[in-house]
């Protein structure tokens, strides 16, 4: 029997497991964490040995700084990527295949590989806890700010690691991956440098945390660091999940999720503070962030494969019901117009308590929240879905989705900021300043929100009628392919050769 | 549903195109428990393809593949749990022992504690890896890396099994005890579909034989059976003492032999054999004074019904 045979207990991730037991022995672990402590240590040596008498009070600052530095290049460049070469090593070595057709499924593995990462960044923060604590000692830095900065890089540890792993599984080609791989490499990089910086800057003037606002703001900065992670997360486990598969539900129910997450906190904000820019801006931040989201459903492939079809709910209400969370692009529209739609609802109510707070408040601009936002959701609407109603049956081909979810954000800007360039050059000044009528955030709030229904708001809402005209066929086909699926599912199957109904 | 009878694995009528390449074109088989199907075909054929259906890593345009009576389509996760795959690039993680390489792959299947540890001891045992369990993966052979991944396929002792291409690149010897693990598993009961370009290999492995070309499946059955198909009439190979010149006008002139001609220092003739019509040939040919000292039926073997089979086009 191996010496390994009861290492580890039954419940843990296989993944985990086997991670583990080769990341400890494999080179880029066993040299990279001896060499990076060998660094902090060279690092330490000199700074004590240079300790300026003068400059005593803030010795433990500056080694702090220093220290934690070695810490975040480990966190947040050496962790990730060492995630995105596990992840990729699936596919080089031909053991995907072999994972599908265990027991495991996607999402197990991508939380398998992200635990056995955070395992490794627990063994950097073990071995940095001394130096740490030193820093500490020497006095220049509180523990709260200590404890805080390491709490903020590990969270950034874990949404890295998730976003690379999320980049790994995008493409089984090697090339495509060593591209992604580069770009990762280049991206953490600049997020440890930004981090060294922002430390070096907060070390100086830290923050008292003794008002209430100060934890809310953490906590909120938090949070949209472990967003994007999240987001990866359920992206990874439907990159990963069988092509044939149902990989697009769990996505479309945890962006769904992390919608509804983001608007109580800020309805309860509302009605502690009521504000009245506050409703405005959350509606159109959480518009572009829930559509940039949404481009992923939007352009999915219109048809359900054989598989998912066969698991289409057999009640056509029940299927219908659940249409927005299905696979297909149609049936994204859907979804993103559902997403609107909550926004909406979150906005009615955060406008209903300013309203009921300040009665005779004479603001009307308030009241046209509602309007501008659905203005500027309009133009996401035409940028989003009529795009890929055009494409169409062609989304099939992996290279015409890729191709239509860099072109569509990339359209929606050159649409913002040509006519400024056009105005540029025919020297219109009005153009030049983005009042043009492409630009959402000029109708939206120059003329939706200040004046109400006025001509360029008008002409949005006009443009939001024929647009979704001219989507609605797509909708019907999408919802009619469900209504058949689901009638098929009805319909008794006819018994296989060799089989009996059992007891 | 429960299982009561009907074949292990039954293929019905797939098709599957990769853009315009229709890789499988309505290709329809099956494999009895305890049974040895030989999947033989040229490259490109649609091989891997077909047993990758079977295995539920693609999915069928048409048609359907069965697996002890569960779908591939409605039922895939039944379906692997009944299902060993080897695939032709078997996958072989670094820094992994074998033991530690087949201790994942059991927690993979939810095999727990004294069961999984059994288990892996029980299918090193069988691949003969017992003594190699602590070896680095990176470390082995081919051969071995082959018995590894054939141990790996056993780990979950699924009832079907799919190897792609076990032999390649194995040398005689690892091929003879690969046949015999394989033969040993059919002898347990399993169905076994295996694909392999050494035919003769597989004739000595397999019950019977699938053989597939562009996607078409030409034909099924055992290779005797193939025969009888391709070659309605007995072809039978004699070689007598008296001169060829006189056996070749006997052959011409007996009613019962349709054509005849002259090889390897005799004649081979077809004729509409049952055993009594050749004992009656056999014994005109001896009254006749032609002194027989060879009359041996001629059967193909498993190469010429591939090649009298297949056009060797690709697609």
């Amino acid at each position: 029997m191996s010496s390994g045979a009861s290492a580890f207990p039954d419940r843990l991730n296989p993944i985990l497991v086997k991670e583990l037991r080769s990341a400890l022995r494999g080179r880029y672990f066993r040299f990279l964490f001896p060499l990076t402590l060998l660094i902090a240590t060279a690092i330490a040596v000199v700074l004590l040995v240079n300790l300026d008498a003068h400059l005593h009070a803030f010795a433990g600052r500056d080694f702090f700084q220093a220290m934690f530095g070695c810490l975040l290049v480990a966190l947040i460049g050496l962790v990730p990527f060492s995630a995105f070469l596990s992840m990729g090593n699936e596919w080089d070595e031909h053991t995907y295949d072999l994972l599908v057709l265990s027991r495991l499924e996607a999402r197990q593995i991508v939380l398998g590989k992200l635990g056995s990462v955070l395992v490794e960044a627990f063994l950097y923060l073990c071995a940095f806890v001394p130096f740490l604590s030193f820093a500490f000692l020497l006095r220049g830095i509180d523990l709260t700010s200590i404890v805080l900065l390491v709490a903020g890089a590990v969270v950034a540890c874990v949404s890295a690691s998730a976003i690379a792993l999320m980049l790994s599984s995008v493409s089984r080609l090697r090339v495509v991956r060593v591209i992604l791989m580069v770009a990762l490499a280049a991206v953490l990089f600049g997020c440890a440098l930004g981090g060294i910086v922002f430390v070096d800057e907060y070390a100086r003037d830290p923050v008292a945390f003794d008002q209430a606002e100060h934890w809310i703001a953490l906590t909120i900065t938090l949070a949209l660091i472990a967003l994007p992670g999240l987001l990866s997360i359920a992206a990874a486990a439907s990159l990963v999940a069988h092509a044939e598969e149902n990989a697009s539900t769990t996505p479309r129910v945890v962006v769904t999720a992390l919608l509804l997450l983001l608007l109580a906190p800020c309805v309860w904000m509302q009605y502690e503070n009521p504000s009245s820019n506050m409703p405005m801006m959350l509606g159109v931040v959480l518009s572009v962030g829930i559509a940039l989201c949404d481009l992923f459903f939007v352009t999915e492939p219109e048809t359900l494969t054989r598989h998912v079809r066969a698991r289409v709910p057999s009640s056509p209400w029940r299927a219908l019901l659940a249409a927005p969370f299905l696979p297909g692009g149609g049936r994204g529209v859907l979804l993103l117009l559902l997403h609107f739609a909550l926004i909406h609802a979150a906005l009615g109510w955060m406008v209903a308590v300013y309203v009921g707070v300040y009665p005779g408040h004479s603001n009307t601009d308030v009241r046209n929240t509602h309007l501008a936002v659905l203005v500027f959701q309009i133009y996401l609407f035409v940028y989003l879905a009529l795009p890929s109603t055009i494409v169409g049956r062609r989304l099939q081909r992996a290279g015409v989705r890729v191709a239509t979810r860099v072109l569509i954000p990339i359209g929606a800007l050159l649409s913002l900021f040509l006519p400024a360039l056009a105005g540029f050059l025919l020297r219109s000044e009005a153009w030049m300043e983005m009042r043009h009528p492409l630009s959402a955030p000029w109708v939206a709030f120059d003329c939706a929100w200040r004046h109400g229904v006025d001509g360029p708001t008008l002409g949005a809402l006009i443009a939001g009628g024929v647009a979704l005209a001219l989507v609605l066929p797509r909708l019907v086909r999408a919802l009619d392919e469900l209504r058949r699926a689901a009638r098929e599912r009805a319909r008794p199957a006819p018994a296989a050769a060799g089989v009996v109904d059992g007891a | 549903m429960s299982v009561a009878q009907g074949p292990a694995l039954e293929v019905r009528g797939i098709s599957k195109s990769f853009g315009l390449l229709k890789a499988v074109d309505q290709a329809s088989f099956s494999v009895e428990r305890g049974q040895i199907m030989g999947f033989i075909g040229p490259n490109g054929a649609g091989k891997t393809t077909t047993m990758r259906i079977c295995a539920t890593l693609e999915y069928p345009d048409q048609g359907d593949v069965f697996l002890d009576g569960y779908s591939v389509l409605a039922e895939p996760r039944s379906v692997r749990a009944r299902l060993g795959f080897m695939p032709d690039s078997y996958g072989a993680y670094a820094n992994t022992t074998i033991w530690e390489y087949l201790d994942f792959f059991a927690r993979a299947y939810g095999l727990k504690g004294d069961a999984r540890r059994r288990r892996v001891g029980e299918v090193l045992d069988f691949t003969g890896l017992a003594t190699l369990q602590e070896k680095e993966i990176a470390g082995l052979s081919k051969g071995l890396k082959q018995r590894l991944c054939l141990a790996k396929t056993l780990l979950h002792d699924p009832s079907i099994l799919i190897l792609d291409e076990p032999a390649a690149g194995l040398d005689p010897r690892a091929r003879v005890e690969l046949r015999e693990l394989v033969r040993a598993l059919a002898a347990n009961g399993k169905a076994i579909l295996v694909s392999s370009h050494i035919l003769t290999e597989l004739a000595e492995m397999c019950d019977s034989v699938a053989v597939i070309e562009r996607g078409v499946i030409k034909a099924t059955g055992t290779v005797r059976d193939i025969t009888r198909r391709l070659r309605p009439h007995t072809s039978v190979f004699v070689r007598t003492l008296a001169p060829v010149e006189l056996l070749e006008r006997f052959l011409a002139e007996h009613p019962a032999v349709l054509k005849s001609r002259p090889e390897r220092g005799g004649m081979v003739f077809e004729h509409e054999a049952t055993p009594e019509q050749s004992a009656a040939l056999l014994a005109a040919l001896v009254a006749a004074g032609l002194q027989p000292v060879q009359f041996a039926p001629e059967e193909l073997d498993l190469e010429e019904v591939f090649l009298s089979l297949t056009e060797g086009r690709l697609q």
